[in-house]
């Protein structure tokens, strides 16, 4: 299994992050994280809970290279995170402690990938290479564990090719599958069909979709009945 | 022990469990039900008019005060209810703004009630406007005999304070905290600038994380419809709501390092040191590991 902490998650697909636009929520192993990108188009991944009141940050907006939080205007500045501007006190230098917590993040064969930089053994510099993904089908949250998540994949005939990718057939239409573990009895798989020569059979591939889907779960609910 | 609560201070206090209202049709076999501290209570009014309260089917001490009900969770209330003298002065309005449920801690709903700060970022165009968003220096004082906490020389810029306001207007605040989970706060009135409106919030805690926060308005406005005062009380509300309803933890961290605050969260500061110096751990987390 490839889901040490330190490993990169393939968290959002790149192409639905628009610079200095949207705040995505997405989650990493359990952690909240608020997804966006700079006005230079880099992307941010942080800890989703402002280090002044808690407030989620995806409820804030973005300003040119801060993040502006909806609770009290705190401004947040892009990659390091720190604290640039209190509106209740413009004429101060914001204290060095606030400082939201951030994570590594990448652009990477079509996905945005996350990674902790809190543990002590730092892991792989860049995410895995993948299979060239095609084009991007659609994420799929489940409501079950990265465990079930992979024994469906895997009685489906899907094999791993890089770490937390894993490639096969649905619906005829081969795919490449991108696991990423959220929280408890919540993964999300990142769909990507593969073919470039054939035009993806959407009207076959959403149905299948949705039987992986309940395949899946229902594996986990076998689990908890069992 | 009916009440899923260990620390002494929260125990010993008055806890609304809601507006008297609830009680005036309610009997014995059809009591009003609602819950406090994670109790099951009932209560109900007896033939005689005085208020019985049950919690997990054992009595508890009930008292009615400034129209709302009472319970002091030990029976063995601390001290009596706070003062609230303008409920009762002439030519003041009293509007019951009843309640909204939100899932959060107590002190969280308090600490948002004493603060001037979030003003034009939560409620954007009615109690604050960017770029008025300056929190001037305030004092904040203990009473010592009332234990109560109070920070009375409080201004902020407001361009909509009120229903009846119909311009822009440096609004001076006093914030009053009366117990843990009961706050109070008196702003200038619109239509009589040398006099104070005031807001009693009065929050029941159901758990350690769902709440409901009841308003009650002692208002000198006399121009403003009683459906104008509630509906601006409930838009303001209504803001509040889902940024209480996302900030992490939902109970109040307590412990150091936990949350950074800054000169204009004076207040909140005092609040939440006052609550560590009571012990209190309900709705609050102790330490890194628990949050
Ligand atoms: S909670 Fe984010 S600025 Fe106050
Ligand atoms: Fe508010």
């Amino acid at each position: 299994m490839n889901f040490q902490t330190n490993a990169w998650v393939p968290v959002h697909p790149s192409t639905r992050l628009s610079p200095a636009r949207e705040i995505a929520a997405v989650f990493l192993n359990g952690h909240e994280i608020a997804l966006w990108r700079d006005a230079s188009g880099r992307p941010q991944a942080w800890e989703n809970r402002c280090p002044h009141r808690g407030a989620r940050l995806t409820l804030g907006r973005i300003i040119h290279n801060h993040l502006s939080c909806a609770y009290h205007g705190w401004e947040f500045e892009a990659n390091s995170g720190r604290c640039g501007g209190i509106p209740a006190h413009p004429s101060q230098t914001p204290p060095k402690n606030a400082c939201v917590k951030t994570y590594a993040c990448m652009d990477k064969g079509g996905m945005i990938w996350v990674k902790r930089l809190d543990l002590h053994d730092a892991g792989e510099a860049e995410p895995p290479d993948t299979p060239k993904a095609g084009i991007f089908c659609r994420s799929l949250g489940l409501k079950t564990d990265v465990v079930a998540v992979v024994e469906e994949l895997e009685a489906r005939g899907f094999r791993v090719c890089t770490p937390n990718s894993w490639s096969g057939r649905l619906a005829s239409t081969p795919v490449i599958a991108m696991v990423s573990y959220a929280k408890e009895r919540l993964t999300f798989v990142h769909i990507w069909a593969q073919s470039n020569k054939q035009p993806i059979k959407a009207g076959a591939l959403f149905p299948a979709l949705v039987a992986f889907r309940a395949a899946a779960e229902s594996r986990m609910s076998a689990e908890i009945s069992s | 022990m009916t009440f899923k609560c260990t620390d002494a201070f929260t125990m010993n206090s008055w806890l609304t469990i809601g507006p008297v209202s609830r009680v005036s049709s309610a009997s014995k076999s059809a009591p009003y039900r609602t819950t406090l501290l994670e109790a099951n209570i009932a209560a109900w009014r007896e033939a005689d008019g005085q208020v019985t309260a049950e919690a997990d089917g054992a009595s508890a001490l009930v008292e009615s005060h400034y129209g709302y009900l009472w319970v002091c969770p030990s029976g063995r209330p601390a001290r009596p209810i706070f003062d609230f003298p303008e409920y009762a002065e002439a030519g003041r309005r009293i509007v019951d703004c009843d309640g909204i449920g939100v899932a959060v801690s107590h002190p969280r709903m308090i600490e948002n009630f004493l603060d001037m700060g979030h003003f034009p970022y939560v409620h954007a165009h009615y109690l604050g406007t960017i770029p008025n968003t300056e929190v001037v220096p305030y004092e904040v004082k203990h009473d010592e005999v009332a234990d109560e906490l109070w920070a009375d020389d409080c201004k902020f810029y407001q361009p909509k304070t009120s229903n009846s306001a119909t311009q822009g207007l440096q609004v001076e605040y006093k914030y009053r905290v009366m117990q843990s989970a009961s706050a109070m706060l008196y702003k200038t009135a619109f239509t009589r600038p040398d006099l104070m409106d005031a807001i009693g919030l009065f929050v029941q805690p159901h758990s350690e994380e769902h709440i409901t926060a009841y308003c009650l308005l002692a208002y000198i406005d006399d121009t403003s419809s009683i459906n104008d005062l509630l509906s601006f009380q409930h838009t303001i509300f209504g803001q509040d709501k889902p940024i209480l309803e996302n900030q992490i933890p939902r109970r109040m961290p307590l412990y150091p390092g936990a949350e950074i605050p800054t000169r204009c969260d004076a207040m909140s500061t005092a609040y939440r040191r006052w609550l560590l110096d009571k012990d209190v751990t309900y709705g609050t987390v102790r330490s890194a590991e628990a949050a």
